[in-house]
């Protein structure tokens, strides 16, 4: 077992949880009373940020929730799977901050100078204002299981992390979504960071994995350590090692760590235009397990924590992102995986490229026209490839070097 | 890619080296690029006449110094030795018929070439157009049975050089006329190859590592472009293109893109890929022969011809190339990968043995018959290069043709080549009863030229066809006999003739029986030899499925489904396949019971 992180709730934080199956999805169990094994592979279904900028959970990338998730999943003997024929579950992960009108939470902070809401003027609202919040609400309602859009909780921002577990077969060989479980589960934004609370929301949501809530329930966050199982090779985000390469979101360029002469070093290659690699020395720098992440096609992020990080620009050097091109979510810019149909077709695609080898996609640019891979199997480190999909052709990128 | 841009800068070259084009380099007139026409031409008053030389697989007639002649074919023999240390023998076409070459001084090639423009410029075109005539100094001209060669002599330049006590520059064989021996033996070696080496081997042109002179011509491209690094090996790879390459000598992790084995040995690249991707099969099917002479693989030219030879044979499968290399696909892709930055930025160094030089070929005066005999095919062979290229041309040349193979005839001139020369002129223009009738009188014209002993057959082929003797509206054995025992014949010869398979299993399918043993086991011969051949292949495929070899037809339906990408051929050989499997089991039943 691996603790894969520790959180801090508060006693009066509650997280609410909603679970329900659908289709006569069942979870069997063996003789001995354990769970049947069930394989499964993660998809990315996307980041939806709040109205406000949140670098607590704008910067944390897909690759932390998956794997977050991965060993929950673990727990309830969900089991990754590469082979796409063998595969039964397609997770689909949506992440986000629902949508509050400030004027109704009376818990938002009151800035300075500025009387609390409740003894201000009261607000007079026109009728289109009424319906968008009310269309806010019940958007909120629906992605975190609430049966009401009028609950008083809603009227605050909540963090929501909510998996759909669909019929992979289905999805593979008819292209249609069969829905067999979802859970969904949130806390409050207010007084919480969505990086550090990660583990602990995922770990409390994690016994309804493929089981009934029976409506939304309200657990208690448990202080302390959360033990939230063994992390395991992702269909689609890898191994146990961390993963130290992201392809650009344009698919020109192709940002790894190595080790040379035993210093940390970031390296930035072109894919398309033969030139020497970028080359960074990040000897000094500290890092988080995945620290990779673009914020736009010329920028490189070495994440240090859930919230800092180091840009560095294509010629290595270190810079500040454009802040118009890297707008308000930088995990938008780094589409860890194609769409769905794609997915399996790519990794097949890649499997008979490179037999005997064991091929991981860690990620597309945005088009979708190339992926970066990791390749495992032969003498000596795995390397980096990218596939770029239009010409048919594998691009040998970089080794991947154990990093300390 | 570098071959495509030395040999625009090879043809460039000649072209701007042509007297006819200088001075008319501002018009915008259609370029017509026609082949030397020797009918007429003698050599220059005061020199020697027509030198005669034949032996070591060649037959030389040159217009050129005596002197300078024997040493162009002494580098020509010796080079051709090194090059049998590079590439086994049995790699490239072999020939019965020595290939003959036609060596014509530089210092006469303006005469000729004015006379050719001034007979051009007087033959009305029937368009308003006009048309600029440039000579093709470099020309070989293929029949499947021999192979004729046109080379200019630098007489003068030759002359000057000795003279000055200095030897010669190097005349080299180009690549394209390596990839053509290499392309043309049969079975047909695999395309990745005979491009890998033949690009390999432009290397040495460039690192002076095969010693001597060969075949022609792109003296120019080594003469005036001469290696700034040159060493005693092959260059370094040049790969993609130089700045890929420089990245990589400076950094050995740099990207690159590389196919997986298994597309590299595909026995063509399927229509459709881009042109990056066709970039990176042709650069990465020299890296792989590079690998295969490196250091870096043990007995890797033993590795390599045995995967070569074999892969000409049979389906090219991953067990087939462990079996050579003892690698499989994927680490072996991981070893170009690795040996890349190596092969980028170190000459490849291939020991060659020591080679005595070979007793010179005895040089004469050629004979009038000679002369007429070589003239005559040459001019024979050359119209379909008129007709290609300058068809209001094709008159003129066809009568000059005549003239000088149908005088020499009525001199009494009865050289069995001779008479295959006039046989096979008379079939090319239309006149096939005069081409047969002369075959027919004289079977040694038959004997001496293989493609003649077919056109014969063909000839009669028809006959059988316009008037069917046999049940049914096939041919009858009688008809048969001739055509297939003309074929049989022709086909003890080398090379093996693909059209004279066609021919025998044409035949055969007109007759109301299916294939002896011994037809069949020619015919399947055949199949094996052109595996690209698939309408030869379903045919031998179907009889012998209707014969019970079951384990002879899925050896060539294997083949030709590995070689075929045609959508029809493929299908009908996917219902031959699907048959023979059910033949197949059926057997297995019927022997387990």
């Amino acid at each position: 077992m691996a603790v894969l992180g520790l959180s801090s709730v508060g006693a009066e934080e509650f997280e609410t949880v909603f679970s329900e199956m659908s289709n006569g999805y069942v979870r069997t169990r063996l003789p001995d009373g354990s769970l049947r094994p069930e394989t499964y592979t993660i998809l990315k279904g996307g980041y939806m940020g709040g109205d406000v900028a949140d670098p607590t959970i704008d910067r944390v990338p897909f690759e932390d929730i998956a794997r977050t998730i991965a060993g929950a999943l673990a727990s309830r003997n969900y089991v990754p799977s590469r082979d796409p024929t063998a595969t039964k579950l397609l997770i689909v992960v949506y992440w986000g901050t629902t949508l509050a009108p400030a004027y109704h939470d009376p818990f938002a902070p009151v800035p300075e100078g500025k009387p609390p809401p409740l003894l201000s003027e009261p607000v007079h609202l026109s009728q289109a204002d009424a319906q968008q919040d009310y269309a806010a609400t019940l958007q909120a309602a629906r992605t975190l299981g609430y049966g009401s859009p009028l609950d008083t909780e809603l009227l605050s921002r909540r963090y929501y992390i909510v998996l759909l577990a669909y019929d992979f077969q289905v999805k593979l060989k008819k292209d249609k979504s069969k829905l067999l479980w979802e859970t969904r589960f949130s806390i409050r934004e207010q007084g919480n960071e969505f990086g550090k609370q990660l583990a602990a929301m995922v770990g409390n949501a994690s016994p309804y994995f493929g089981e009934d809530s029976h409506g939304l329930t309200h657990k208690p966050v448990p202080e302390g350590r959360v033990v939230v199982g063994e992390v395991k090779s992702l269909g689609v985000v890898p191994e146990s090692e961390p993963v130290h390469a992201a392809l650009a979101p344009d698919g020109a360029h192709v940002a790894y760590l190595t080790i040379e002469n035993n210093k940390r070093q970031l390296i930035i290659v072109d894919i398309d235009r033969p030139k020497r690699p970028a080359v960074a020395e990040i000897a000094d720098l500290t890092l988080v397990p995945a620290p990779l992440q673009w914020a736009d096609a010329g920028h490189v992020l070495l994440r240090q924590s859930a919230t800092e990080a180091v840009s560095f620009n294509l010629a290595g050097k270190r810079s500040e992102p454009d802040v118009k091109t890297t707008g308000l979510a930088p995990a938008d810019h780094s589409r860890a995986i194609a769409t769905e149909p794609t997915l399996a077709e790519i990794q097949t695609l890649v499997d008979e490229k490179l037999p005997d080898r064991k091929v991981v996609i860690l990620g597309a640019d945005e088009s979708g026209h190339r992926f970066l891979l990791l390749v495992s199997g032969g003498a000596g480190s795995a390397r980096y490839f990218v596939f770029d999909r239009p010409n048919d052709l594998l691009y040998e990128v970089g080794r991947r070097e154990p990093i300390p | 890619m570098r071959r495509s841009k030395i040999w625009l800068a090879v043809l460039g070259l000649a072209a701007g080296s042509s007297p006819i084009l200088r001075g008319e380099e501002a018009q915008s007139d259609r370029v017509v690029r026609m082949p030397p026409f020797l009918v007429e031409v003698e050599p220059l008053e005061g020199s020697e006449s027509w030198l005669h030389g034949e032996g070591a697989g060649l037959e030389v007639l040159s217009a050129g110094d005596k002197d300078e002649t024997q040493a162009f074919i002494q580098d020509l023999r010796l080079h051709r030795l090194y090059l049998s240390q590079f590439l086994p023998d049995d790699f490239l076409l072999r020939t019965a018929l020595p290939t003959t070459l036609i060596l014509f001084p530089r210092s006469m090639m303006d005469r000729m070439d004015k006379e050719m423009v001034r007979e051009l410029h007087g033959i009305p075109a029937g368009s308003t157009e006009r048309s600029r005539f440039a000579p093709m100094n470099d020309l070989r001209l293929s029949d499947p049975d021999s192979t004729y060669i046109f080379v200019i002599l630098r007489d003068w330049q030759w002359r000057t050089t000795r003279l000055q006590g200095r030897s010669p520059p190097p005349v080299v064989c180009s690549p394209a006329y390596l990839r053509f021996l290499i392309e043309s033996r049969a079975p047909a070696l695999p395309e990745w190859f005979s491009v890998g080496v033949s690009d390999l081997y432009q290397s040495s042109l460039f690192a002076g590592l095969l010693p001597g002179p060969w075949l022609p011509a792109i003296i120019e491209t080594v003469a005036k472009s001469p290696p700034k690094n040159a060493t005693d090996g092959f260059e370094p790879d040049p790969w993609l293109s130089e700045d890929a390459a420089r990245v990589l000598r400076s950094d050995a992790g740099a990207p690159r893109p590389l196919l997986p084995m298994r597309e590299l040995f595909v026995p063509t690249i399927l229509a459709g890929r881009t042109e990056m991707y066709q970039r990176v099969w042709e650069a990465q099917s020299e890296l792989f022969v590079r690998w295969a002479y490196s250091e870096n693989v043990a007995g890797g030219r033993d590795r390599l011809r045995r995967f070569v030879a074999t892969a000409a044979t049979q389906p090219t499968t991953e067990n087939l190339f462990r079996s050579c290399f003892g690698m499989n696909y994927a680490d072996a892709r991981d070893a170009l990968s690795d040996y890349l930055a190596q092969a980028v930025r170190n000459p490849l160094k291939v020991p060659y043995a020591p080679i005595t030089a070979p007793q010179p070929i005895e040089l004469r005066e050629a004979s009038t018959g000679e002369i007429h005999r070589i003239k005559g095919e040459w001019a024979r062979r050359s119209l379909r290069v008129i007709k290609e290229n300058y068809p209001h041309a094709l008159p003129l040349y066809v009568d000059k043709t005549r003239k000088l193979l149908q005088h020499a005839y009525d001199r009494g001139e009865r050289d069995p080549q001779l008479l295959a020369s006039l046989a096979l002129f008379r079939i090319d223009t239309g006149d096939a009863k005069g081409g047969r009738g002369v075959l027919e009188e004289h079977p040694e014209a038959v004997a001496a030229r293989p493609i003649a002993g077919l056109a014969l057959a063909q000839l009669q082929m028809l006959d059988a066809l316009q008037k069917p003797a046999g049940l049914n509206g096939t041919i009858s054995e009688d008809q048969a006999a001739p055509i297939l025992g003309e074929v049989w014949v022709t086909l003890q010869q080398t090379p093996p003739m693909e059209g004279a398979y066609l021919l025998a299993a044409r035949a055969l399918q007109h007759l109301d029986r299916d294939p002896t043993e011994l037809e069949r086991a020619r015919l399947n011969e055949g199949a094996r030899l052109f595996p690209r051949n698939s309408q030869l292949a379903i045919a031998c495929a179907s009889w012998d499925l209707r014969a019970g070899d079951v384990l002879g037809a899925r050896t060539l339906i294997d083949l030709a489904l590995w070689e075929s990408s045609d959508p029809s051929a493929r299908e009908k050989l996917s219902v031959l396949d699907s048959l023979a499997r059910k033949a197949s089991a059926l057997s297995d039943k019927v022997g387990s019971n």
